[in-house]
């Protein structure tokens, strides 16, 4: 009984708590998502600018700003647009949480890059399966030994 | 691309709360990004090349944006529904 009732105060308390906040900063919520969404864009940003500037050593170009931040702004859309891709396949699939099958899906349209998808999908499951059958291995040997050492 | 920043990017854009992604998935999404950048930089640095610039700039890249958008990458209509109703300052 106590504890339900310890339950339910928490309850009320974390909803008011919730409340009040919502009442006395209604957009101190907004301004934390748009912080977090600057701070991932800046992530993005940092990201491409470092593969632009290998790939810039490579044909011996530099590349502006402009066009980096460009770049990383069509980037963090196309993340944007494939997450909610994604989330539809998935829904359509009758499942909730989105799987390899789903970026296969995505990616099916330009062919070089459903191969090279495709291979690191077998190659990562190839990886997976030897881990579980060193895993068993192991697990088989281990009674073995110490059988041994008794 | 970091792998976390992925997740939490593609986290940030589900609608659904119940939705979830797999790791593995998380991991083949990086890969995509990092074709994608790759690819752009590498068509831009290829047409600054035919312009004989040894920077790339925005033109360059403008020129290659229509690739991108017919390669599926990146579609019309979400670019111009989205687009900042914003002057541009130059």
């Amino acid at each position: 009984m106590s504890t339900i009732t310890r339950e339910i105060i928490y309850i009320v308390r974390h909803r008011k708590i919730c409340v009040t906040e919502k009442m006395e900063n209604p957009e101190k919520e907004n301004y934390e998502k748009l912080a977090y969404v600057q701070r991932l864009k800046a992530a993005v940003h940092y990201t491409v600018a470092e593969i632009c500037e290998e790939r810039g050593k490579e044909c011996d170009v530099t590349f502006a700003k402009q066009v980096i931040s460009a770049l990383s702004e069509a980037t963090f859309r196309y993340s944007q647009m494939m997450s909610r891709d994604l989330e539809l396949f998935a829904k359509h699939a009758k499942r909730s949480t989105i799987n390899t099958e789903d970026v296969k899906l995505l990616v099916r349209k330009s062919p070089q890059m459903l191969m090279h998808i495709q291979d690191l999908c077998d190659r990562r499951e190839a990886a997976s399966s030897s881990k579980k059958q060193r895993k068993k291995k192991t697990s088989r040997k281990d009674p073995q030994e110490d059988e041994d050492d008794k | 691309m970091k792998v976390e920043t992925v997740k939490k990017l593609v986290q940030e854009n589900l609608k659904d709360d119940k939705s979830k992604i797999t790791a593995d998935a998380v991991l083949l999404i990086t890969e995509v990004l990092n074709v994608f950048v790759a690819e752009a930089a590498c068509r831009s640095a290829k047409q600054a090349d035919r312009d004989s610039s040894p920077v790339v700039t925005r033109e360059q890249f403008e020129k290659i944006l229509p690739q991108l958008v017919s390669f599926g990458f990146l579609t019309v209509n979400d670019a111009s529904q989205e687009m900042d109703p914003k002057p541009r300052h130059n």
